[in-house]
């Protein structure tokens, strides 16, 4: 049994619909992506599994119906959510904000707050370096990797991460994705990656879906979507001109 | 000069009241974005109680500290079951909220006690204190310490605590903080409840001098709410700061401007703050962050 | 444009239109509601005694008072903490104009006007420059200033005790008491500054308001000139309100500072809340409240503590409004006359 199996979810702001009926599974220690243009729901998705928009459908987390859970429940469940844009505390320092993470989880699994503290400066050295610096002198990147940081701290047992290579230069996005790979292991977590890059994410993951539209068009193993079939994902409906298939193969190659 | 530093440090005695409010109207600000009309009022609440129980025998000393964690208690109860189906709404179903609260509670003070003006005896007695030249009174030095220590408490709890770290991180960025699994719920009431206790200390600390009335706190809560604007909204050093200025601005008016003494007084601190809004509208110490679209 | 009419159109006017040939039909309906009423409140004259017509024209007075509060906060949702000391500002005028300076009672009324009105613009330009937070602090600065200066100027105001107004006395040709001639009067001034706000604030105007209203960084980019717009709606609140003020004093023969504190203002807002703050005929309902209400707690409560009850009823009164009825009691009786509404329009429909 999956981790977490969505079934027919959907989303909506005010009167506009974004996802219209998703299904979706994460099994446990697995790194499933989410692929697909601007505007395919990959935000509203992961906004929708962590209760932050309004919706509808059946998820279920370890066995169990979230039902009408609010957010902060639903976080301190297991679910932890790294919003697009970070979302640090600006005013706050790289402490604060770290300590912050550990304050939301649940009693339950208090744990070890020294040890996994040491545990995110070794994943992430560079704060451990800026412990006591405001959040909000950070550097695009280190931000990225004080959100990050700080929602592992709740010890969630599946980790939505939205766009984080969003804003970045493509050096830190690399060294950003190494650390990424190693997150399953180390913290023991099953990953959730909405991304744009989609090379990068497909070398990451093991599985991926992609959206358009609001809906799942494609998915599978990483391992069996080619480029091809990504571009027919994007941008269905609209076929590429047999002498451009070349240009996008090379293009999907570089970053 | 021994008469301006009279009335400074008069001036600085009067301004930890007012600070001490300002203090409790930014807390509440700074969490929710409801400017807390009503604040003036449930200190009017926590003094009448005080004075109630110390004509019922109690020791002032006793008394005091059983008051400020009623009231604690009244402010959260307050927030969860008056204040919170209206959180969220746009500023006019707020405004409304805060003065449906201040019309009730001074209308209920009014019947439950009534419409005079009490005497209330000064917990630390009635000498004067001689520092040298300067003659001052152990009410004026007592409250000002009181406020201070009170203040300093504020502080230590935001900067240290946990739950102040938390009410700190949902007043920067809310959203975030639930995505963490942190209860906005609860720290906003807790926020009622710190100021509402805060707002007690004010109401006690200035009804020696003042005496226990149902308007007794008109007067100050309308210059903590120019403290807290000229601080910047938000901001608890600057409400703590403005308080303080207005307070002496207020003492150096009446002794010094002829013709703008006793209630008028406060012409002058009006002016002051226009003036500085009209340098730098965000106050003293107001960030753009902290304030409410 | 459907779509937006919808938001300019006041709840209390029951239809909601959605077709040219359907808004023809609000609007004429609309024009005979007005007609009905403005009627209506003519006709009263003549069964009502003098002193129901005297306690009604504070009705109508208060009324502008409170239709103020709708054009200003329900329309375009700025924060005024100090509308009743503009209305007390309209009185002592009056009052001060003919009292210490002869004047009649027509010319000093309009000096109110003209007066409130330029001190609408003095206290909104620069708070405006600030922002909606400080129009509050500045209209609350006010209210609290104002009896206070009004206490302290006694070589003017009178000081604690105030100025008495000679009374109004009705025109020798019209047949009509003292009591009837000065209710028509206020009645008219009420119908037609209702009526000029609320057709200002239909169409082009009525959209930027509603911008204005829900998001004034949103409307800013749609091209209106929301500090032009917020000014002037401001100016023309304060006006109504100091007119409302100069003629409650000529009904009431004074102007006193204990009858414009603070509380006063707040209770301007409880009537506009619970009257419906979108609403003309809730200034009407609001003003009634006003009115009526303290007096009725007062019989009520066995005490001498009226006023208090009063207080702590408007109280509750805001509260679940705020919580159930948004739009007032204008609100529950639109929802109200749509039930009855929709059976012609459906029956015709099957046919």
């Amino acid at each position: 049994m999956a981790l977490l199996e969505v079934e027919g979810l959907t989303a909506r702001y005010g009167k506009l619909q974004v996802l219209h009926g998703i299904d979706l599974s994460v099994d446990e220690g697995e790194k499933v992506t989410l692929l697909g243009p601007n505007g395919a729901g990959k935000t509203s998705l992961l906004c929708a599994l962590s209760r932050t928009v309004v919706c509808g459908g059946k998820v279920s987390f370890d066995g169990r119906s979230l039902g009408r859970r609010d957010a902060s429940s639903v976080a301190r469940l297991g679910i932890g959510h790294v919003p697009a844009g970070r979302g640090t505390f600006v005013d706050l320092t790289v402490l604060e904000n770290l300590r912050l993470g550990q304050l939301g989880r649940a009693r339950s699994t208090a744990g070890n707050r020294q040890g996994d503290l040491d545990l995110v400066f070794a994943t992430f050295p560079i704060l451990a370096d800026f412990r006591e610096r405001m959040a909000g002198q950070l550097s695009g990147g280190q931000q990225q990797m004080l959100a990050i940081g700080r929602a592992l701290l709740g010890r969630p047992r599946v980790l939505l991460l939205d766009e984080p290579s969003l804003g970045l230069a493509p050096l830190v996005v690399r060294d950003l994705f190494v650390s990424l790979a190693r997150l399953q292991s180390e913290w023991g977590l099953s990953l959730l990656l909405a991304e744009q890059n989609a090379r990068l994410a497909l070398d990451l993951a093991d599985r991926a879906y992609v959206l358009a539209g609001g809906r799942v068009v494609l998915s599978g193993p990483t391992a069996a979507i080619s480029s091809a079939d990504l571009h027919a994902a994007y941008f269905a409906g609209h076929p590429a001109p047999s002498a451009s298939r070349n240009e996008i193969a090379s293009e999907a190659s570089r970053d | 000069m021994t008469e301006f530093v009279q009335q400074l440090l008069g001036g600085f005695a009067t301004g930890s009241v007012y600070a001490l409010l300002a203090l409790s109207l930014s807390v509440i600000y700074s969490g929710t974005g409801i400017l807390n009309f009503a604040q003036g009022a449930m200190a009017v609440v926590s003094a009448f109680i005080c004075l109630t129980l110390a004509t019922d025998g109690w020791s002032l000393w006793l008394a005091i500290p059983v008051v400020i964690a009623l009231s604690a208690i009244m402010g959260a109860v307050v927030e969860r079951i008056l204040v919170k189906p209206v959180e969220g709404q746009p500023p006019l179903a707020l405004f409304t909220v805060t003065a449906a609260l201040l019309l009730g509670i001074g209308g209920l003070v009014s019947i439950i006690w009534d419409n005079e003006q009490h005497a209330f005896a000064s917990p630390f007695g009635s000498e004067a204190v001689h520092l040298g030249p300067i003659v001052l009174t152990a009410q004026q030095l007592g409250s000002t310490g009181v406020a201070v220590v009170v203040m300093v408490a504020v502080a230590v709890f935001f900067r240290y605590t946990d739950l102040g770290l938390c009410m700190r991180a949902v007043a920067i960025n809310a959203p975030s903080a639930v995505l963490l699994g942190i209860r906005p719920g609860i720290l906003i009431a807790a926020g009622w409840a710190l100021a509402a206790g805060v707002g007690a200390v004010a109401g006690i600390m200035a009804a020696p001098t003042l005496s226990v009335s149902s308007n007794m706190m008109d007067g100050p809560l309308l210059l903590a709410l120019a403290a807290a604007a000229l601080g910047g909204f938000g901001s608890r050093v600057g409400a703590v700061m403005g308080g303080l200025t207005i307070g002496v601005l207020d003492a150096l008016t009446g002794r010094y401007i002829p013709g703008l003494s006793g209630d008028l007084s406060i012409m002058l601190p009006f002016a002051v703050i226009w003036v500085v809004l009209m340098v730098r509208p965000l106050g003293v110490f107001g960030q753009a962050s902290a304030v409410r679209a | 444009m459907s779509t937006t009419l919808s938001t300019s159109t006041p709840p209390g006017s029951g239809l909601q239109p959605t077709t040219r040939r359907s808004l023809l039909r609000h609007v004429t309906g609309t024009k005979l509601r007005w007609a009905a009423a403005v009627i209506g409140g003519f006709l009263l004259t003549y069964p009502l005694s003098d002193y129901e017509l005297f306690r009604l024209s504070q009705v109508t007075t208060t009324a502008l008072a409170v239709g103020s509060l709708v054009l200003l906060t329900g329309m375009s949702g700025q924060i005024s903490a100090g509308q009743g000391a503009i209305f007390g500002l309209g009185a002592y005028t009056t009052a001060v104009l003919m009292d210490h300076g002869g004047w009649g009672w027509v010319p000093a009324v309009l000096a109110a006007g003209v007066v409130t009105f330029v001190v609408g613009l003095i206290l909104s330009v620069p708070a405006l420059r600030l922002g909606p937070l400080h129009l509050g602090l500045v209209t609350l600065t006010f209210a609290v200033l104002m009896p206070l200066i009004a206490t302290r100027w006694q070589s003017v105001t009178g000081g604690t005790f105030g100025l008495s107004l000679a009374p109004v006395h009705s025109p020798a040709g019209l047949h009509l008491s003292d009591a009837q001639f000065l209710y028509v009067v206020t009645f008219a001034v009420m119908m037609a500054c209702l009526g000029f706000a609320a057709w200002w604030t239909r169409g082009r105007t009525g959209r930027a308001l509603a911008a204005l209203r829900s998001n004034p960084i949103m409307a800013r980019t749609q091209g209106v000139d929301t500090k032009r717009l917020s000014i002037m709606v401001f100016t023309l609140a304060t006006t109504m309100a100091g007119l409302g003020g100069a003629l409650n004093a000529l009904v009431l023969q004074s102007a006193i500072p204990d009858s414009y504190p603070f509380v006063f203002s707040l209770s301007l807002l409880t009537g506009a809340v619970v009257g419906g703050v979108r609403s003309w005929v809730g200034a009407v309902i609001g003003g009634a409240y006003i009115v009526y209400v303290p007096s009725f707690a007062s019989e009520l409560a066995t005490s001498r503590s009226g006023g208090q009850w009063a207080q702590v009823i408007s109280a509750a009164l805001l509260l679940t409004a705020l919580y159930f009825a948004p739009a007032g009691l204008a609100g529950i009786g639109a929802r109200v006359a749509r039930l009855f509404h929709r059976r012609p329009v459906a029956a015709r429909a099957t046919h």
